[in-house]
């Protein structure tokens, strides 16, 4: 089995990630005003919540690719906040992230997509990135693809490359943007599969931001409603499924009419 | 409803204002950016084939325009001064006019110039493509620092090639030069040359290469710049890719003109 890079705390404290009054505006509009969240190591957290509600928003501050105005994000009791480059960087490479778009570089090939964090972050030889690559596109189901660049790849595909190559450096943390918008309802529930197989058999701690809740209940542990810039409901998928607080039942029945007023 | 204006005077500071503060904040980023660029050419040169790959993309693919404008450049000029000189020069002067003019001042510019239109613009168009997709935020994720793995190489290749491409530039223009006054004004080689080293100063081949050295950098940072700092989907491409060429012809005109003023 491969070592992985620990670069903060020994392995057997796995990652913590603790957010604490997180606000962000953009633009001059607030998105998040009040974020507390704590994520503890191993297991799938859904984050839910209407288009635009700045769950991409969170996501993006929890590997510090945005700041907050106020508020902060703790990884394993350091505040990414006060990290120099180089120890960002070192976290950095304790997570893998899916975009919502798969955000593969295009101007390479799945392969060299998948091997680029190795070849800049780890000490491997060729031979071995070679065999990690195909052995990661193997997971997602894209073996023998390597050599094909991203413009030749559907929807879906570019999906599993972006997961291969967000698997590639073995993270602790995997977050994914909205895996499943955009895809056909099987592919959404293929791409379901290969995300919950993966978390399960790398033991690693997923944050999923998604609005599909047929998603949330296959592959989350625990769910996180976002509302208003707050966290405004929180538990196992059954219970949001279950609850009777008017807006989160809005929202997971998907109802025009209640408290959220839809902006036209 | 009524709405109060403030006075003209008021509104004329303002805008003074804000247009200070957009200038000066620009200004700063820009400095910033190349101090940033500056502090990872150490790592750059321990990986020279992110700066070798982008000095053959930037440099030796823009020599063929290079020679062509290069070559009309120095036909014209020839032309120009075989007929202004018709009646109060001897023809054996065109060459001492046409290299002046060719080392002083038109190899260096319009050369900068034509590189100017094919860099400056790929390289705004391609960093903000990366940047409005997503890719440069994946890099981030993967641990790669992108100043170093994108706007580092671009900015050294610009800056090391433009010297180069000048030369090429220069020469060819000689040529072209040579070419008219031997076919159409029917000044022979020896007299042509002679004339060229006759005014001939090895300082002025150091104001060239000087002048090459400066529009390499504005040429190459205004793409890197602007590309960088891209917003918004494709229209914020398309606005990247002018800015970066409109800025970068402007600043070649200027420093001509300062490095003219300052070394003759």
């Amino acid at each position: 089995m491969r070592k992985r890079n620990r670069s903060i705390l020994p392995e057997e404290n796995g990652c913590e990630i603790v957010i604490e009054h997180l606000a962000k505006s953009l633009g001059g509009q607030p998105v998040l005003r009040d974020v507390n969240l704590t994520i503890p190591p191993r297991g799938t957290l859904g984050v839910v919540g209407r288009s635009g509600c700045g769950k991409s928003v969170l996501l993006k501050h929890i590997i510090g690719l945005m700041w907050p105005d106020s508020g902060r994000v703790m990884i394993n009791g350091r505040e990414l906040g006060k990290m120099d480059r180089d120890e960002l960087y070192q976290t950095r490479h304790r997570f893998g992230m899916l975009f919502q778009s798969a955000a593969l570089l295009d101007s390479m090939t799945v392969g060299e997509n998948v091997a680029l964090g190795m070849i800049h972050n780890r000490s491997m030889s060729r031979p071995e990135i070679a065999d990690r690559v195909s052995e990661c596109l193997t997971m997602v189901g894209l073996h023998g693809l390597e050599d094909k660049l991203p413009s030749e790849l559907s929807g879906g595909m570019k999906k599993r490359a972006g997961l291969a190559r967000a698997v590639a450096m073995d993270p602790e943390v995997m977050l994914f943007d909205e895996p499943t918008t955009g895809l056909d309802p099987i592919m959404s529930a293929v791409i379901d599969e290969v995300i919950k197989d993966l978390v399960e058999r790398l033991s690693t701690t997923a944050v999923v931001v998604t609005h599909d809740m047929r998603s949330v209940s296959t592959i989350c542990h625990q769910v996180a409603f976002l509302h208003r810039g707050i966290i405004f409901a929180q538990g196992t998928p059954e219970e949001i499924m279950a609850s009777e607080d008017e807006v989160v039942a809005q929202f997971i029945a998907g109802r025009a009419d209640g408290p959220i007023k839809p902006r036209l | 409803m009524k709405i109060r204006q403030e006075p003209f005077l008021i509104r004329v500071i303002e805008r003074f204002g804000e247009s200070f503060i957009t200038l000066s904040t620009t200004i700063g980023e820009v400095v910033i950016l190349f101090f940033d660029m500056l502090g990872r050419l150490p790592k750059l040169l321990r990986h020279p084939n992110l700066l070798l790959t982008q000095m053959e993309v930037i440099g030796l693919r823009s020599i063929p325009l290079v020679i062509f404008a290069s070559m009309f450049t120095g036909a014209v000029s020839a032309m120009q001064a075989g007929y202004q000189m018709e009646g109060y020069a001897p023809p054996s002067l065109v060459g001492a006019v046409v290299g002046k003019a060719v080392i002083l001042e038109l190899g260096p510019v319009l050369t900068a110039l034509v590189v100017a239109g094919r860099v400056s613009t790929s390289i705004a168009a391609e960093l903000g493509t990366m940047k409005v997709t997503e890719q440069i935020d994946a890099l981030e994720t993967m641990a790669i620092d992108p100043v170093w793995y994108l706007a580092a190489p671009r900015f050294f290749a610009g800056f090391l090639m433009m010297p180069i491409l000048v030369i090429v530039g220069s020469t060819v223009a000689i040529l072209g030069g040579y070419l008219v006054s031997n076919i159409t004004l029917d000044v022979s080689s020896p007299t042509f040359f002679n004339g060229v080293k006759m005014l001939f100063s090895s300082y002025d081949v150091l104001i060239n290469q000087v002048k090459a050295v400066f529009f390499g950098g504005i040429v190459a940072l205004s793409g890197v710049f602007f590309g960088y700092r891209t917003t918004g989907g494709a229209e914020g491409v398309g606005k990247a890719t002018i800015n970066a060429v409109v800025t970068a012809l402007v600043l070649i005109l200027v420093f001509d003109y300062v490095i003219a003023s300052v070394m003759l």
